[in-house]
Parts: structure tokens; C-alpha cells; sequence
């Protein structure tokens, strides 16, 4: 080692040769973060196609649905579906549904016509909405009759599948499913949220399902160990309008399984 | 240069090197952040935003851990480890971004606690697929805190090095936890191959620097003295440049003899500041310089010049002809011995 590698840190000036090193350890670093960002870039997973109309309020009108979940029918550009709705944050909207029960004043649901606002959650299947502003929400109720929502019964069946929140998976975070998302969902089914078993198409998800007990009713705390991870669920299918339901057999913990199977293909995918 | 602590002197070489940072983290934000909107433009602000921070404080951790065994390898490169901490707490600026937006992201909003949700949403602490990964960014996450805060030479006074430097070894252990948030964590969602590919490739370059400098150091460390003894054969004089050192292991310890104006000294190597090899040093201005920050001590007794006040141990040398012999049990810290001087200078 010469005088001209011997650097002092609290000299002023640097000699050629280290200032050299600074250079090319610089130089490396840099191309290294380049390379490591485009080649990231590249191979990381697609995102999926959804939206979250966030800080933007849309009024939406039509008859309020309370099987399988809370939500409300509707005509949205010229199809009738079923806009399921969820709280603020990682909460339900059972508060407002409670409101709306009072302020129709013995009506049925099927007696009234309400107007709720709130911000949109949709991917190209599905629209989901926030009712944002709690009881601020309901903006309207009015008197009207609606002819009863047809329920199919489709029997018996065992699907594969992974169990979403749907409030992030349908739009407000991106990708919302898998490893990364298990603390969320579980979070947000644990406040509320309706679990959804969300089916895969090769990469893509194209089918979903409601996930109930073998009465219809709300089994939030019971599939909060199964979110996040590939799942078979064995129950009763049935179509309710545009919706599907899978009411999960009991014992419930012999009908919902961990899908090692499937985890196993997903490790064996790799291409 | 107890003194020094109290006033951070921003010279030139400092400037160039945060400029240097400041490039860095912008130039990966810029290219994640474009790249996002041409490539997947579905993805939402706040993972881009995580994913961003998370993935630069991964890779500036990379850059930390090679300049060590860098340095090691070629003294060059203790340009890059002067004003590492620089790099140091810029990393964990970006790691608590991305472990503060992670938690906002995932666990606000919610019917508990966001910090317990990290630790209580997913509980399969059984599993190693289904690990709860965020619980190990977490505990990283302390780990860059804690250096972060004692980084600063007020603390490094108030610990003292012995202390300081081991707390600044786990930096060792958050990098095991990082791989291993990454691994059970984010590589979990993806399909590809490739990016686990890159993160082992990273491990590997660390591994094997770390390695490589540890052989280039190894024969230093083979004890010449067997305990009893009293003089032990050191070297020979002519193994030693001109206001350079020799270093040689007696007493479990790692010790550097200095030759400067026909002159012999030895003292403790690991200097009082961050534990830098004073060996690795030179003589300027009639004092040993460490290689690492410049704390200066002089040669006939191991004490920086004043106002300074730091201390090595220092030690009895004799010459036989041209054979340097030292005694292996040090001398209190401070304590003068008389140079040894050579005859043929
Ligand atoms: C409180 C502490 C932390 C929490 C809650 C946390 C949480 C997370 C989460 C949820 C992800 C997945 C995000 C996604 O892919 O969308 C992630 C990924 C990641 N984290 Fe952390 N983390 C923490 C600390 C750290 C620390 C200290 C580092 C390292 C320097 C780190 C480095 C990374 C990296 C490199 C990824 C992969 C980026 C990617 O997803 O592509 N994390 N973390
Ligand atoms: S270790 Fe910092 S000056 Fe020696």
C-alpha cells in the first residue's frame, strides 16, 4: 500500500486512487440497482384489473338484499346485479343496515326503495361498494315493491379455491390475495367482511362464491385460519341472482381443508 | 477525539457521498415508480410505495454488508467505509417506511390494535410456508433502529467499542431475517422463479466476500506466544514498510508494530473509536492514523494527542539482530515504552 491508497476521512481532499474506488464501488451500485429494477419489473406477477374509486361518492338506487350478504339491487349500466356493501376501513356495514331496518319502519326490504352513497370497488366481473360515510350513507328510502329474488339451488358440491376479503381483493388493494395479504384479510374478515372463495383459472381468478354455514349464516371467525391459503370447501351450492354461495357442511372443519394438492401444483407451476 | 463527537464536520468527501445516496434512492424510486406505470399499471400507490422501500433497503443493505470484506480485501475502498453510517441510516429511513406503510396498509383500520394484528393475524407460527414473515421484518426492523440510533459517536463513547461493536454485529442478524421475511414473505406470491434466484445470488456475493477476507486474514490471527512465555519471536524488521505495521497475534489479541524513523512501537490494533484495525494504519504527522475515521494515537504510548483522550495498551518490543521479539502481556492502556530504536535505521 503507497501513499496514494492511505485515505483520511477528515482530510478535505481525496487521492486519485481512492477517490478511483469511490468511482467504480459508485458505478457498480448503480448498475446493479438497474439491473436488479428492470429485471424485477419484468418477472414480477401481473396485477389484476380492479379499481377503487377512492375520495369519489356515487349514489346508487334499488332494493335492499340481506341473503347471502348485505347489499343493495340494482340496475348499473344496464344490468341488474347486486352491489354487496362494507364499512369504512376493515369493518362491515351492518351499523347502517340496522339504520335502514329502523328508519323503514316495519316495511319490508322488498316494500322500499332506498338510495345509498358511497365509493365504488369493482374489477371487471364484480361491483362492490364502501359505504363510506356510515349513516350518512342512506340518502333516500321510498316506497316501492320489488318481485322476490330467485334462489337456485345448484346441490352438492367440493371446490378448490382460495378465501379472499373481498373489500381489497375486488378493488382497494392490489394484489389482495396469496401470502402477502393473509394478515389484511384476516383483519377484515374478522371485522365483518364477508369471506369470499375466490377460484383460479390457471393464473387468472374468474369464479367466486360466497362462503357461509349450512344455514346461510356468517362464519367469519370459524375460516379466519384458512384465508390466504389454497382451501377446498365441500357444501351445498346455491345462485343467488348474480351471486353464487357455497353453504359449507358440518363438521366445519372436515368440509374446509388446506388444498396441499393445489399448493403443491402452485409450487410445480414454476415455469 | 472524545471531543469530536459534538460537532459533525461536513467536509467535501462527506458531501460527494451523500450526493452519492441521494442519487441512489431517487434513481430507484424514479425507475420503480415509471416502470410501474408502463408495465403494470394496475397496481395500486401504496404497494408500489411499499414494495419501493422495502426492496431499496434491501439492496443498500447489500451494499453495507460488501464494503466490510471489501475494505478487507483492498484498502481503497475505506473511502466507502468512512462514512458507511451515512449509508447505514439511510437504510433504515427506508426500512421503517416500508415496515410504517406495511403496518398502515395491513393492519389500520381495524377492530385491533395495528401493532398487535402484526403478531396476532396470522398465527401459524408452526408453519414454515404459512410463517407469519411480517413478525421477522419486524424484529429487523428494531435491529436497524437500534444501530441507527447509536450510530452517532455519542453513543459509541457512552457504550464504549467493545459494546458498541457487538450491538453493531446483529446488523448480522437482521440480515438472516430479512432473506427470511423475503423468502416466507413476498417470494411466496410470486411465480417466478427468477427473483428467488436473485436473492440468493446476493446471499452468496456476501457470503463469499466475507469468506475471502476472512482467509487474507486468517495468518494474523495464528497466536505466535504460547501463554507462559515472556519474549516471543515477532518478525523480522524488513516484513515491516516504512510508517506501516505488522500485525501479529499474542495474548488472544490482535497486536501492531509500527516502524517509523528507525524506530519500533507496538500497541493494541483495535482502535478505541469503532474498533478499526490500526494496523491496517499508517504514521502521519508522528502518529499512528486508523484506516477507518483517522483517530490518531501516538506510537510511544498509545495515547491520541491532546485534547484528545483515547487510550490504547501498548507493549515491551526488543531486537536481535534484525528479529523484532515482543512481550505478549500488555501494558495498561496510555503506558509509555520507549521506541526501540534499529541500528541500521
Ligand atoms: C415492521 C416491519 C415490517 C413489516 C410489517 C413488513 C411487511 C412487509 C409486507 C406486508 C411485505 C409484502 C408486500 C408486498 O409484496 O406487497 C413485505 C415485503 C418486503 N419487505 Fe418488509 N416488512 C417489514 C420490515 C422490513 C425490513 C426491515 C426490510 C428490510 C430491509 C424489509 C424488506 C422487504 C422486502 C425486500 C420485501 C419484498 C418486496 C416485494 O414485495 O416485492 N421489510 N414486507
Ligand atoms: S475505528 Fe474509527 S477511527 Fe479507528
Amino acid at each position: 500500500m503507497d501513499n496514494e491508497e492511505f485515505y483520511i476521512g477528515w482530510q478535505e481532499g481525496a487521492f486519485i486512487g481512492v477517490k478511483k474506488a469511490r468511482k467504480w464501488f459508485f458505478i457498480s451500485s448503480v448498475v446493479l440497482l438497474v439491473t436488479f429494477g428492470v429485471t424485477y419489473l419484468l418477472v414480477v406477477d401481473k396485477f389484476v384489473e380492479s379499481y377503487f374509486d377512492y375520495s369519489n361518492l356515487t349514489e346508487v338506487k334499488g332494493q335492499v338484499v340481506e341473503y347471502p350478504v348485505f347489499g343493495i339491487r340494482t340496475e348499473l349500466e344496464g344490468q341488474v346485479i347486486t352491489v354487496p356493501l362494507v364499512g369504512f376501513g376493515k369493518f362491515d356495514a351492518l351499523p347502517v343496515l340496522n339504520e335502514l331496518r329502523k328508519q323503514s319502519r316495519g316495511k319490508k326490504f322488498n316494500e322500499i326503495e332506498v338510495t345509498l352513497r358511497g365509493t365504488l370497488i369493482y374489477n371487471e366481473d364484480k361491483v362492490w361498494m364502501e359505504l363510506t360515510e356510515g349513516m350518512e350513507s342512506i340518502l333516500l328510502i321510498e316506497d316501492r315493491l320489488f318481485p322476490p329474488i330467485k334462489i337456485e339451488s345448484v346441490g352438492s358440491q367440493m371446490i378448490s379455491g382460495e378465501i379472499v376479503d373481498p373489500k381489497c381483493f375486488f378493488g382497494v388493494m392490489n394484489p389482495a390475495y396469496n401470502k402477502i395479504h393473509r394478515s389484511c384479510a384476516i383483519r377484515c374478515i374478522s371485522g365483518g367482511i364477508p369471506p369470499v372463495l375466490a377460484i383460479r383459472d390457471g393464473q387468472e381468478f374468474s369464479d367466486y362464491y360466497f362462503v357461509t354455514d349450512e344455514n346461510g349464516q356468517p362464519i367469519n371467525e370459524a375460516v379466519l385460519q384458512f384465508v390466504g391459503t389454497p382451501v377446498k370447501l365441500s357444501g351445498t351450492v346455491e345462485k343467488v341472482d348474480d351471486w353464487k354461495v357455497i353453504k359449507v357442511s358440518s363438521p366445519f372443519l372436515s368440509a374446509i381443508e388446506y388444498d396441499y394438492t393445489s399448493e403443491m401444483a402452485d409450487c410445480l407451476s414454476y415455469k | 477525539m472524545s471531543v469530536s463527537y459534538a460537532a459533525i464536520l461536513w467536509n467535501k468527501q462527506k458531501k460527494v457521498y451523500d450526493i452519492g445516496v441521494l442519487i441512489f434512492v431517487l434513481s430507484f424510486t424514479v425507475l420503480f415508480f415509471a416502470g410501474h406505470a408502463v408495465l403494470h399499471p394496475n397496481a395500486t400507490f401504496e404497494t408500489i410505495l411499499i414494495r419501493n422501500f422495502g426492496l431499496l433497503a434491501f439492496l443498500m443493505l447489500h451494499l453495507i454488508l460488501v464494503i466490510g470484506p471489501l475494505t478487507r480485501l483492498n484498502p481503497k475502498f475505506l473511502i466507502i467505509l468512512y462514512n458507511r453510517r451515512h449509508l447505514g441510516v439511510t437504510m433504515f429511513i427506508m426500512a421503517a417506511t416500508h415496515g410504517v406503510f406495511s403496518i398502515l396498509n395491513f393492519h389500520s383500520l381495524s377492530n385491533t390494535n395495528p401493532l398487535k394484528s402484526v403478531f396476532l393475524s396470522n398465527l401459524q407460527y408452526d408453519s414454515l410456508i404459512n410463517f407469519p414473515f411480517q413478525v421477522l421484518g419486524f424484529f429487523a426492523l428494531i435491529i436497524l433502529a437500534l444501530m441507527a440510533t447509536t450510530s452517532h459517536d455519542f453513543w459509541l463513547k457512552n457504550l464504549g467499542p467493545k459494546v458498541w461493536k457487538s450491538l453493531h454485529m446483529l446488523v448480522y442478524l437482521a440480515y438472516a431475517l430479512i432473506i427470511l421475511h423475503v423468502v416466507l414473505g413476498a417470494l411466496q406470491n410470486e411465480t417466478s422463479p427468477i427473483l428467488f434466484g436473485v436473492v440468493f445470488f446476493g446471499f452468496v456475493i456476501i457470503a463469499s466476500l466475507h469468506v475471502l477476507s476472512g482467509l487474507k486474514e486468517q495468518p494474523a490471527d495464528v497466536a505466535i506466544d504460547d501463554a507462559k512465555s515472556e519474549f516471543v519471536r515477532a518478525c523480522n524488521t524488513s516484513e515491516i514498510k516504512e510508517n506501516r505495521a505488522k500485525i501479529v497475534t499474542v495474548s488472544g489479541e490482535r497486536v501492531a508494530i509500527f516502524k517509523y524513523n528507525g524506530k519500533l512501537s507496538a500497541v493494541n490494533n483495535f482502535c478505541r473509536h469503532q474498533g478499526g484495525p490500526l494496523g491496517e494504519g499508517k504514521i502521519i504527522d508522528g502518529c499512528i492514523t486508523c484506516p477507518w475515521h483517522g483517530y490518531q494515537y501516538r506510537p510511544e504510548d498509545g495515547q491520541s494527542p491532546p485534547p484528545f483522550t483515547e487510550k490504547v495498551e501498548t507493549f515491551h518490543l526488543k531486537l536481535e539482530g534484525d528479529q523484532v521479539w515482543i512481550d505478549p502481556k500488555p501494558l495498561p492502556e496510555g503506558t509509555p515504552v520507549q521506541p526501540v530504536t534499529m541500528n541500521n535505521g
